[in-house]
């Protein structure tokens, strides 16, 4: 049985770490090396951090704070991995997870390369979505070189589905930051993603939504970030929660 | 992060006077406005009414769960503090245990503030002393590693707070704000930010926890050491459900209107604070204004009167010209005998202190700040104080441990 995990993200802009609203404001987050500490003791599933300045390479300087950081809880990198020497270097900081966006639609044969150095396993694709009227769910474009229009959902979910990766990160990109705030399940395109991997769910997500998320056989984890700045030991809570509502519903469902 | 004035001039907000300089970290929107301005819109949109009545159901939650006390509230000698009593003891009916933890420095005016506090509020209070020498060697040890005085102090604090709650099994802790928010609008007040270790240690703390302070070889600070300044473990504070909350993300917090207003009804003390024009701020610790003050000019090229205009400015009682001159004007005051107890009482020569200026990333502010305007001077003389100023009270007092220092240099 595959376990379903709660992830934490940290939010990079400009090697700064940052709160982010819809990916349109930030608020200052203070470091990364203390936040990576601290999330160490709170035995999450995984961090993730998620380099948002629109590079066309990894940020050193942010590479450098991860491996001095030197935490326990495995890694997930993402932002500005272009070739097989990115993943080396991730690699040799203590990452052990990637998170890919451009490059999939891009180079998909750079993506193959990369999954046969460490395996599809490893790899994950972002997919931040907005709703536009009536072209439905739109890819958010993450490139600053990026002029063309948004991608249609219904037009990348093949590219999506012959990728080697193992797991998609499908992000609300217009409620990311605003917790409570999530929607993308309530849009039928989902559906074409659905299924064809594990999807781990973020933008916008409070305690409720994330529980009702991990239901789905499609989930393999949920993720938090600027909550995790905001509370002491914040996703202990959010997991107490869910397993407060799971075991509510197992007993409603054991008097039934 | 330090930023290297050296390589380009940091960037500015268009309205207050922070820059990229900030060590919280500072980000801008389009139109040049800083995340701390932005926030403190929020003080003037929101419905401060609701936020209270949250913050009274809130704590209501709380208070069954304790059996005497209902929160512990972290005390210091200012005029603010009063006002954080009033709100905790008569507007949401908590029985608060105070808390106070010895700075080493406290000023006369600070000591006559936390006896009028237990008196007009009649509220129990623990005080905590640490041993004065450990805590010399903490100083010393935070001067040469961080060019900070205070990181001590501001260790021991919060830790003190945090392992009362603790033992005591009081769950409920109440700040007044969280610096960084109201500073660079770290958290949107909705948002409803907590005290947590994270923030502790990157912001009170600079990024250095106590383990870190021991953990070196060179240094000479034990574990025993830095006992009492390190703060309770995830599982204690996750089996006792110790919360810190903030008043400020329920009410709209202004430390000038609060703590005015605590001087007219409760006898709070102000006094004058060399460094700056504001008469209520940090005046509970005699080093805060002086070496303090100079060490973080010389560290990060903007001192606290800098924290307190961008106050003003955000709450309209200030241009942003008339703040710079201010600004100016403040910053390049040099007290040195006023610095000469806090340099004796921690064994360097006034040399030595010189020697952290001259090699620390901005030094001394040596040009003079020229004279106050008519306009400027009307601002600074809306301070009152009711006490003698801060550099007229230039021994320590020193209480409760029966120590001669002089025999133990």
């Amino acid at each position: 049985m595959a376990f379903k995990r709660i992830i934490a993200v940290l939010i990079v802009l400009n090697g700064q770490l940052v709160k982010s609203y819809g990916y349109n404001f930030h608020r200052p987050a203070g470091a990364l090396p203390t936040a990576l500490r601290e999330l160490d003791t709170w035995a999450l599933d995984e961090i993730m951090v998620l380099d948002i300045s629109r590079r066309e390479s990894i940020d050193p300087l942010v590479v450098r704070q991860i491996r001095e950081a030197c935490v326990y809880s495995p890694i997930i990198y993402g932002g500005g991995i272009r070739d097989i020497s990115d993943i080396q270097t991730l690699l040799s900081a203590g990452c052990e997870r990637f998170l890919l966006e451009t490059l999939y639609l891009r180079s998909p044969e750079t993506v193959k390369r990369i999954s046969d150095l460490v395996g599809g396993q490893a790899l994950i694709l972002s997919v931040p979505l907005v709703s536009k009227v009536g072209q439905g769910l739109v890819l958010r474009s993450s490139s600053s070189n990026d002029s063309s229009s948004p991608l249609p959902l219904n037009e990348i979910a093949e590219t999506i589905a012959a990728s080697p990766a193992s797991e998609l990160l499908v992000i609300d990109a217009v409620a990311e930051g605003h917790g409570g705030a999530f929607c993308l399940t309530s849009f039928d395109d989902i559906e074409l993603i659905e299924g064809s991997k594990g999807i781990i769910w973020f933008g916008g997500l409070n305690g409720d939504i994330a529980e009702g998320l991990l239901t789905r056989r499609s989930t393999v984890g949920v993720a938090f970030g600027n909550v995790c700045s905001e509370k002491e030991l914040a996703i202990l809570r959010v997991r107490r929660g869910i397993a407060q509502a799971v075991q509510q519903r197992y007993l409603r469902r054991l008097c039934l | 992060m330090i930023f290297d004035s050296r390589l380009k001039p940091p960037r500015e907000c268009v309205h207050c006077l922070y820059s990229e300089r900030h060590p919280f970290g500072l980000q801008f929107d389009k139109s040049g406005l800083c995340s701390g301005c932005t926030t403190h819109k929020e003080k003037a949109a929101l419905d401060w009414s609701e936020r209270f009545h949250l913050l009274s159901k809130l704590v209501k939650k709380r208070k069954q769960r304790s059996k005497f006390y209902d929160c512990i509230v972290p005390v210091r000698g200012t005029p603010e503090y009063f006002y954080i009593m009033d709100v905790v003891k008569n507007r949401l009916g908590l029985n608060p245990l105070g808390v106070s933890y010895n700075s080493q420095f406290t000023s006369s005016v600070g000591i006559k503030n936390l006896a009028r506090i237990k008196e007009v509020f009649d509220v129990d209070m623990l005080s905590y002393n640490s041993n004065p020498l450990i805590y010399r060697k903490l100083v010393r040890e935070s001067l040469v590693r961080l060019g900070h005085i205070r990181w001590p102090y501001l260790a021991g604090e919060t830790a003190f707070a945090v392992r009362v709650a603790v033992e005591k099994n009081i769950p409920l802790i109440v700040w007044p704000y969280h610096q960084p928010t109201e500073q660079v609008g770290m958290h949107s007040y909705l948002e409803e930010a907590e005290m947590s270790r994270r923030s502790w240690i990157e912001h009170d703390l600079m990024r250095t926890s106590p383990s870190d302070f021991s953990l070196r070889s060179e240094t000479l600070i034990t574990l025993s050491d830095i006992e009492d300044i390190s703060y309770p473990e995830n599982k204690l504070l996750a089996r006792k459900g110790i919360t810190g909350i903030y008043l400020a993300n329920y009410m709209p917090w202004d430390t000038k209107t609060y703590s005015e207003e605590m001087i007219k009804s409760r006898g709070a003390l102000s006094a004058a604070n060399p460094r700056t024009f504001d008469t209520y701020d940090r005046i509970d610790d005699l080093t805060y204004m002086g070496v303090h003050d100079i060490l973080k000019y010389a560290n990060i090229g903007y001192s606290r009167v800098t924290d307190n205009l961008c106050r003003e400015i955000r709450f309209g009682r200030i241009d942003r010209h008339s703040a710079k001159i201010i600004e100016g004007y403040y910053q390049t005051h040099y007290p040195a005998d006023y610095l000469t107890p806090f340099i004796t009482w921690l064994g360097i020569t006034k040399e030595a202190f010189e020697w952290f200026l001259r090699f620390s990333n901005f030094g001394k502010k040596e040009v003079t700040g020229g004279i106050l305007s008519i306009v400027e001077n009307e601002f600074v003389r809306g301070f009152f104080s009711n006490h003698p100023p801060l550099t007229e009270d230039i021994k320590f007092t020193l209480y409760g441990k029966g120590l001669t220092l002089a025999e133990n240099l």
